[in-house]
């Protein structure tokens, strides 16, 4: 019963701390709305055109466009194409002159231009152009060939039409295999809301860690220890407080990104379980992190790092199957590694409990590792002098 | 201005016996820049990576056809594009492409050659990973572009027939004459430079940058905590000009900023390879951007009463400007988005390291400009704004 005044005590005191409305509740949102924006849509590299008002360049950009895996980003002059190539907004460039037009009526030839980094995707792309070049260029070599053969323009071209599909052709056919990491039907904002659902969790408790130390530094933990109330009390309501915060913060986020963003969180039991356990990690390592720092300022400067760090590794930034395979291997020993991987048994696999259930026990052993520690620490600091 | 110096030494002496700023300033950047590296630097960013993408042969024909398709893949295999690997049979082929052992497969089935040369259709199939898109794309691009080859004589001759000009006995020698004449669109290449930074210069400039905001942010409130000690009276009451207070503190924000760089980038350098440029340029932006946010922290600061409203304010300023600007989540590409993170200094220190890395030292002044520009404007609101709070 003390245990939970003790909890309340500090729930209430987080809620009052108003910058917490912005890192708690505004920040983890805005995240989510950038990670989406960024990386939720098209992966296609984009390919920058400059049409240079022609039909043939019309033709090439369309050709393009009809690629399936690139995107095309009009721009009206050189210099700015060339300037988003440099500063990596597209991928690679394609130039047709202003006299394109005009230099194939006239029987000449026209140079497309192609602009890439040496770094990138870019020389790759070369070969997409190159296709799409040498499609739009067969009706002109045909009908130019035929002309030189004596026949005049317009029959020329009307020949060149009906001949394109008349002849043998090797029919290439694209198919795909293997199973994605990334289901077509996830949404936008699925990947980034669980990532940060954990990332913000952890974090969220870790900057709690900062309330544990006020709380020894002005003395009202030794205050507490002179009323019949045991270490383990303190632990406990401490612990008790985190968690609640830790939670409050993990289900702010489950609910606004269903309702801003529509994100489909899978198996509902499943997530709970995932988010109790998660919850309970984010509460051991926020006490244990108070126990170990004298100074709040020194607690929130690692909180931080250890907050953002531990996220990365644990593949909170960075999907886990994305990793190199030493990475993949130390993401293990962080909590967050475990949570992410249960969330993407949910949101990507149409996971059940019983999928998530190896992750959440190792969770628990985490959070009960760190409370273990924590108890441990803290019968120290408060009762050696 | 000697007060302002002696204010500054006092306040440098004590930030360095507080060890928070070692933690903050040195220590966090460069943790997490190393983390971040270590697992986005391979597959996040390509910049300053030549990529190879691996694609499959399956070559069931055999014949002249799927030969000459082979030599097209071992020169674009010499050009570094692709790394070509052949499979015995289709079913080793499609397996691959199915684990992802690699991104695309071709299969050429028996008898392509023979059917292509006895006029009929042929099928050449891509087989492409699900999760390898682009791969994919490059791969079929390199088959449609072939089969254009291979009926580009084809096409000019049945154009001929059609027109009359030539009879069908001649077909076969038009078509050899039509399919090597030159094309009227041929495409040239450039290189463009790349005004990118790499990904370990990347995360540690940004980085360092995002945590130069909470240095800068102590000027502010240790004047706040000042005032609430009751030293900020007495330093007022004696023959000391508010703005030697305010230089004072502001100064050591600097000095402490442009320390904290020097030291990040010589470790970074060492410690992760990370490639700044030319010194001169990293100078003029690196002191322009310290000076912008000492300025802006000054700004935001001078709008709080307390030293605990300070910080809370300025941690909410410095977190937005990180995240606007690319710090956590690398803003790349064009659109609102691009155009939205240039409000940041964040930003444009990244974009001046970036031209610097692909121009000359006069490329970084667009960039110095404008850090220099929202120092001197959020400097003066700023000390406005503090002057006010120091007297009252």
């Amino acid at each position: 019963m003390k245990a939970v005044a003790i909890a309340t005590a500090n729930l209430l005191r987080f809620v009052r701390d108003r910058s917490n409305i912005f890192f708690v509740f505004v920040l983890p949102i805005g995240i989510v709305l950038l990670i989406g924006a960024q990386f939720g849509g098209d992966f296609s590299p984009k390919v920058g055109v400059v049409t240079g008002g022609t039909e043939i360049g019309a033709a090439i950009r369309a050709g393009l466009n009809a690629e399936a895996d690139v995107a095309v980003v009009d721009y009206a002059v050189e210099a700015e194409l060339v300037a988003a190539i440099e500063r990596g907004g597209v991928s690679a460039g394609v130039l047709i002159p202003a006299n394109a037009d005009a230099a194939l009526a006239e029987g000449g030839v026209a140079e497309v231009g192609f602009i890439a980094r040496p770094d990138g995707l870019g020389p790759q792309l070369e070969t997409v152009v190159a296709e799409v070049v040498a499609s739009s260029a067969q009706h002109v070599d045909a009908a130019r060939f035929i002309t030189g053969l004596g026949v005049d323009a317009a029959a020329a071209a009307d020949a060149a039409t009906a001949a394109i599909g008349q002849v043998p052709d090797i029919e290439v056919s694209v198919v795909t295999a293997g199973d994605s990491i990334f289901p077509a039907s996830l949404g936008q904002f699925d990947i980034g809301a669980s990532t940060q659902l954990v990332l913000f969790m952890f974090l969220t408790g870790l900057a709690g860690s900062a309330a544990v130390i006020q709380t020894r530094k002005l003395g009202v933990a030794t205050r507490m220890l002179g009323t019949p109330t045991s270490v383990g009390t303190i632990v406990a309501g401490e612990a008790l407080g985190r968690f609640a915060i830790v939670l409050t913060q993990g289900i702010y986020i489950l609910l606004a990104t269903v309702l801003l963003f529509q994100v489909n969180w899978g198996n509902p039991l499943g997530v709970a379980i995932v988010m109790l356990a998660f919850a309970a990690v984010g509460a051991g390592a926020a006490l244990l992190m108070g126990t170990l720092f004298a100074n709040d300022q020194q607690a929130g400067g690692v909180g931080v790092v250890a907050g953002i760090g531990l996220a990365a590794i644990g593949g909170s930034m960075l999907p886990l199957e994305l990793f190199p395979d030493t990475m993949r291997q130390i993401a293990n020993f962080t909590p967050h590694a475990w949570a992410n991987e249960a969330f993407a048994d949910l949101v990507r696999r149409e996971g059940t409990i019983a999928d998530v259930l190896p992750e959440v026990g190792v969770l628990i052993a985490f959070a009960v590792g760190f409370l273990v520690l924590a108890t441990w620490r803290m019968r120290r600091v408060l009762t050696v002098r | 201005m000697s007060a302002a110096v002696t204010i500054a030494l006092k306040d440098l002496s004590q930030r360095v016996r507080d060890r928070s700023v070692f933690i903050i300033g040195i220590v966090a950047p460069l943790a997490l820049a190393f983390i971040f590296n270590a697992i986005f630097g391979g597959g996040f960013s390509d910049v300053g990576q030549n990529i190879t993408l691996d694609i499959g042969v399956v070559d069931e024909d055999g014949g002249p056809i799927g030969g000459a398709f082979g030599d097209i893949l071992r020169e674009i295999e010499a050009d570094g594009l692709i790394e070509l690997v052949s499979y015995d049979d289709e079913e080793a082929g499609r397996a691959a492409a199915e684990t992802g052992e690699v991104g695309a497969v071709f299969l050429l089935e028996p008898g392509l050659s023979d059917a292509i040369l006895a006029g009929a259709n042929a099928a050449l199939t891509v087989v492409g990973n699900v999760d390898a898109p682009t791969t994919t794309q490059i791969a079929s691009s390199i088959a449609e572009q072939f089969s254009l080859g291979v009926r580009r004589g084809n096409t000019a001759a049945v154009a001929a027939l059609i027109s009359g000009a030539i009879g069908t006995n001649d077909l076969e020698a038009v078509a050899r004459e039509a399919g090597t004449a030159p094309s009227a669109l041929t495409i040239g290449t450039v290189e463009a430079a790349t005004r990118q930074l790499d990904p370990s210069t990347y995360f540690v400039a940004g980085l360092s940058v995002f945590f130069m905001f909470f240095i800068a942010g102590l000027s502010v409130t240790s004047m706040l905590d000042e005032r609430r000690d009751g030293t900020l009276g007495r330093l007022l009451a004696a023959p000391i000009s508010p703005s030697s207070i305010v230089g004072g503190k502001s100064l050591t924000s600097v000095v402490i900023g442009l320390v904290a760089m020097v030291i990040l980038i010589i470790a970074s350098t060492f410690l992760m390879g990370a490639d700044w440029g030319s010194p001169a340029g990293v100078a003029l932006l690196v002191v322009a951007v310290v000076l912008a946010i000492v300025a802006i922290m000054t700004m935001v600061g001078g709008f709080a009463k307390t030293a605990e409203q300070a910080g809370n304010l300025q941690s909410i300023v410095a977190v937005t400007l990180a995240m606007l600007g690319g710090t956590f989540v690398p803003i790349s590409g064009e659109g609102f988005l691009a155009d939205l993170s240039l409000v940041t200094p964040n930003a444009w220190f990244l974009r001046g390291l970036g031209d610097l890395a692909g121009g000359s030292i006069g490329d970084v002044l667009p960039a110095f400009l404008v850090l220099i520009g929202i120092a001197v404007v959020a400097g003066a609101i700023g000390l406005t704004l503090v002057r006010k709070a120091v007297r009252v």
